[in-house]
């Protein structure tokens, strides 16, 4: 019974199923062991405000593992992130007009990142390396600098508001979660990522359109990084040239930690979310504990090293 | 007779919950050569890599001199002089020949950096010793799988080794390598080392070995010297029954209909020559020849995975921008010679690995039914005796002769019209042999057109209708009916080799 829920020993599928309840009791251990320092914790309001806050990190996380799983490395999602709420925030006055620009920006940017690694053959990291310089490099010339300040309300609205007291961030993220699990585990698309991330030369000799699968990933990424983005200046409140500065190394932690591996092939939407969620619970304790914000770091840092042992183990036998 | 060097005693392993190997002994005398033979999945590697380090026993031990031993991994089983040569290539294709060789021991100058003149000098030492003919220079990436096997077997040896084991080390080599390598093994062995040796092809374990050893259904269902056994009898405590006829009656040259598909000037890249082709439906052609005379260069320019100049014509229609993905949709597979490399998905299940079938340019749905593909991919397990707990697992847990089996089912779910089939028999017990046998005829009776290439060359006289011989990329001879024989097809195949009638740019 309980083996039958576990999916099959030996098999893949039950493989995967006991990472991500490994994390899922990880998190639950956190959470305790918070309760403990701070009886406050464990209150809907408070566990509300953390999903809320690992919302934009949730979006990214997703895009990020998608490409990991394609053997890819996504260093330009922040660059996205801030360059999209800029620009569209900056240029269009509608907030519609505005949210559709950001995606096709980010779209476009991942377009690109997709096109050097296929078709040029640049590395990804260089390759993302290169598009969140030049990005960056636009973002400054437009706004010269400075931010550029105001926000629309819809924006507040969106990243900060509540349809019939749920969070719409959090109804944008589980339905965008939900469509990413669908099509990762169960289409055609998503299988073709997967098995491309496990073997890409099998995959060219099985007529798999390997060039197409690639660029998808990368689009896919620079989609979700804009809608981040997004919501994220609206969690804030200000525009700013620096949004989401740090989120590339964050969402690669949360990606591995939630069981993508970086030699492609390997991932799932469920974990990265876990992830992202232990990651910024994390954080939570040092605040609570009142250390100083560079120990996060150091959270940070051992737990990427504890999941890269755990993972291995788990491959060995 | 002497002691063991090497042995294994009252060995078992389970995975999960699956016993593998049941209370095994086994031993490797110095100066005997003893071969170990069994179905696909009956647990040789598994033996082998129990023996060495790599896997650990869920009972049993290892002697060594008679002595226990626990080898904690593969490194220490290498550094007490036992050499292993496994069935999955350990090369690096980025790495050149010298540097695979000699792969974390590189000989090292006094700053403890590589001594690069010397890596080549020993290598190059090394390769002589062997009589293996190899640049220590050349990528690997730059080899034909043959030439890899060889380098391997020279990794294996580039320590003093007591003890040789080589598991399915002709899988993918010419007649000529084997003879070369068997008169290594020889000398070896009168050196005084011992050395196990698995193979599916009974003929080579008939002339090098001394001794046998049948594993079945985990057990050793039969052990003795080789002297006391024939082909019978081995495939009988293999298979435990005995075996039809090999192969299938042929049907004989198919000449009324049109080609399927036609080649006119088919020049592979790199190579002078030039190749011209018809191949009707219910025809299985094989393709012969020595290692690296162009036959998988010449099958991957036609299914569009490497270049050549030239015509490509599917039924009498020019086919130009060739690639794999527009080659399948137009009824065009193929079966590569390098598993590993580009046949398998490693980490995937099998039921997804046979699959992956669905996912190409035919691909019409967008959602997956995960039962349909565990339905049908059950099937084939069925069909081709396939050991595996469940498709599920990962297809690297598979043995590789059922790692092959599970590819050439997903080859033939989408009924293609024309196969290309590299090396389709590699590391296959006999008894699954004679069922893809049958498959590959009923198919060329149904109209499917068939160019079979293969190193093992009883495989292509038992098999195919019409025979082409290559060499340096052209075709020097076509044989037909009772004129397929193994020393025809060698005297020509080889002939280049003896005297001055190599073509003119080698
Ligand atoms: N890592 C593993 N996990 C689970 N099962 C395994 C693993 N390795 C091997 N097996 C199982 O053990 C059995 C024996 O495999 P093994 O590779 O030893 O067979 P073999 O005799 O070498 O076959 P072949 O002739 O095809 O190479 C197979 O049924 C295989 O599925
Ligand atoms: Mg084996």
């Amino acid at each position: 019974m309980i083996a039958q829920l576990l999916g099959g020993k030996g098999t893949v599928r039950g493989r995967k199923t006991r990472e991500i309840l490994l994390l899922l009791g990880f998190l639950i251990v956190i959470w305790a062991v918070t309760t403990v320092l701070s009886p406050r914790f464990l209150s809907v309001k408070n566990i509300t405000d953390i999903l809320i806050q690992a919302a934009p990190l949730g979006f990214v996380v997703i895009g990020q593992m998608i490409v990991i799983v394609v053997r890819g490395l996504d260093l330009s999602v922040a660059s996205i992130m801030a360059t999209a709420a800029v620009l569209s925030i900056g240029v269009f006055d509608n907030t519609a007009t505005a949210f559709v620009a950001a995606l096709l920006l980010g779209a476009l940017v991942g377009g690109v990142n997709g096109y050097l690694v296929s078709y040029r053959r640049v590395t990804p990291f260089l390759a993302t390396l290169a598009t969140m310089i030049v990005l960056q490099g636009i973002r400054f010339a437009y706004t010269k600098g400075a931010p550029s300040g105001s926000l629309p309300d819809a924006f507040r609205f969106l990243a900060t508001g509540d349809i019939g007291g749920v969070p719409v961030v959090l109804i944008v993220l589980i339905g965008v979660g939900f469509v990413a699990h669908w099509m990762l585990e169960r289409s055609v698309p998503g299988r073709q990522l997967l098995l491309y991330g496990d073997n890409p030369e099998t995959a060219y000799m099985a007529g798999l359109p390997v060039k197409r699968i690639v660029i998808s990933a990368y689009v896919i990424s620079g989609v979700l990084a804009a809608i981040a983005g997004l919501f994220l200046v609206g969690y804030v409140g200000i525009v700013d040239n620096w949004t989401g500065q740090g989120y590339e190394l964050d969402s690669i932690a949360a990606a591995v930690i939630g069981g993508a591996s970086l030699r492609g092939g390997k991932g799932s939407v469920i974990g990265a979310l876990l992830a992202a969620l232990i990651l910024v619970s994390l954080f939570n304790i040092v605040v609570i504990l009142g250390l100083s914000i560079e120990f996060q770091m150091v959270v940070k840092g051992v737990l990427i090293l504890l999941a890269a042992t755990v993972y291995i183990r788990r491959t060995r036998e | 007779m002497a002691d063991p060097v090497l042995a294994a005693r009252g060995m078992t392993k389970l995975f999960g919950s699956n016993e593998v190997l049941r209370n095994i002994d086994f031993e490797v005398i110095a100066g005997r050569n003893i071969a170990l033979c069994g179905e696909n999945g009956a647990g040789k590697s598994t033996l082998i890599k129990l023996m060495t380090g790599i896997y650990t026993p869920s009972a049993g031990h290892v002697l060594l001199d008679g002595e226990p031993v626990i080898f904690a991994g593969p490194k220490e089983a290498i550094a007490a002089g036992i050499a292993v040569v496994h069935q999955e290539f350990s090369t690096i294709s980025a790495l050149t020949v010298a540097e695979n060789v000699f792969l974390e021991k590189e000989p090292r100058d006094r700053l403890g950096l590589v001594d690069r003149r010397r890596l080549r000098r020993d290598c190059a030492d090394l390769l002589q010793q062997l009589g293996i003919d190899l640049d220590p220079d050349t990528p690997l990436e730059r080899l034909s799988v043959a030439e890899a096997q060889m380098v391997e077997i020279a990794k294996a040896l580039r320590s003093r080794a007591r003890v040789l084991i080589l598991d399915e080390p002709t899988a993918v080599l010419s007649h000529r390598e084997i003879d070369h390598l068997f008169r290594i093994l020889r000398d070896l062995r009168n050196q005084g080392m011992g050395l196990v040796y698995v193979s599916h092809r009974l003929d080579e374990i008939f002339e090098v070995c001394t001794d046998i050893c049948v594993l079945k259904d985990g057990d050793v269902t039969s052990a003795g010297p080789i002297e006391d056994y024939d082909h019978d009898r081995v495939v009988a405590a293999m298979v435990g029954r005995r075996l039809g006829e090999l192969f299938p009656p042929k049907s004989g040259p198919a000449t009324g209909a049109a080609p399927v598909l036609s080649l006119r000037d088919l020049k592979v890249e790199g190579s002078a020559a030039s190749v011209d082709l018809d191949l009707r439906p219910g025809e299985i052609v094989g393709l012969s020849g020595l290692v690296g005379s162009g036959r998988t260069e010449l099958a991957l320019a036609i299914f569009g995975a490497a270049r050549g100049a030239g015509t490509v014509a599917l039924s009498g229609a020019n086919y130009r921008k060739r690639t794999p993905g527009r080659s399948l949709a137009g009824g065009l597979a193929m079966l590569t010679e390098d598993r590993k490399a580009n046949g398998l998905f490693p980490d995937a299940s099998v039921a997804w690995n046979f699959a992956a079938s669905t996912l190409g340019k035919g691909a019409r749905a967008l959602a997956l039914s995960p039962r349909d593909e565990e339905e049908r991919s059950r099937s084939v397990v069925e069909r081709f005796s396939v050991v595996v707990d469940h498709v599920g697992q990962p297809i690297s847990a598979l043995s590789g002769g059922n790692q092959q089996k599970v590819l050439i089912g997903r080859l033939l779910e989408n009924a293609p019209k024309i196969l290309l089939l590299d090396e389709p028999t590699r590391g296959v017990d006999v008894a699954t042999k004679a069922e893809i046998y049958r498959t590959l005829r009923r198919l060329a009776r149904d109209g499917v057109a068939i160019l079979v290439i293969s190193s093992e060359l009883i495989e292509v006289v038992g098999l195919c209708d019409r025979v082409h011989v290559m060499r340096d990329g052209a075709f020097v001879a076509e044989l037909l009916g009772d004129a397929i024989t193994e020393d025809g097809i060698m005297a020509v195949a080889a002939a280049a080799t003896g005297g001055g009638m190599r073509p003119s740019h080698d």
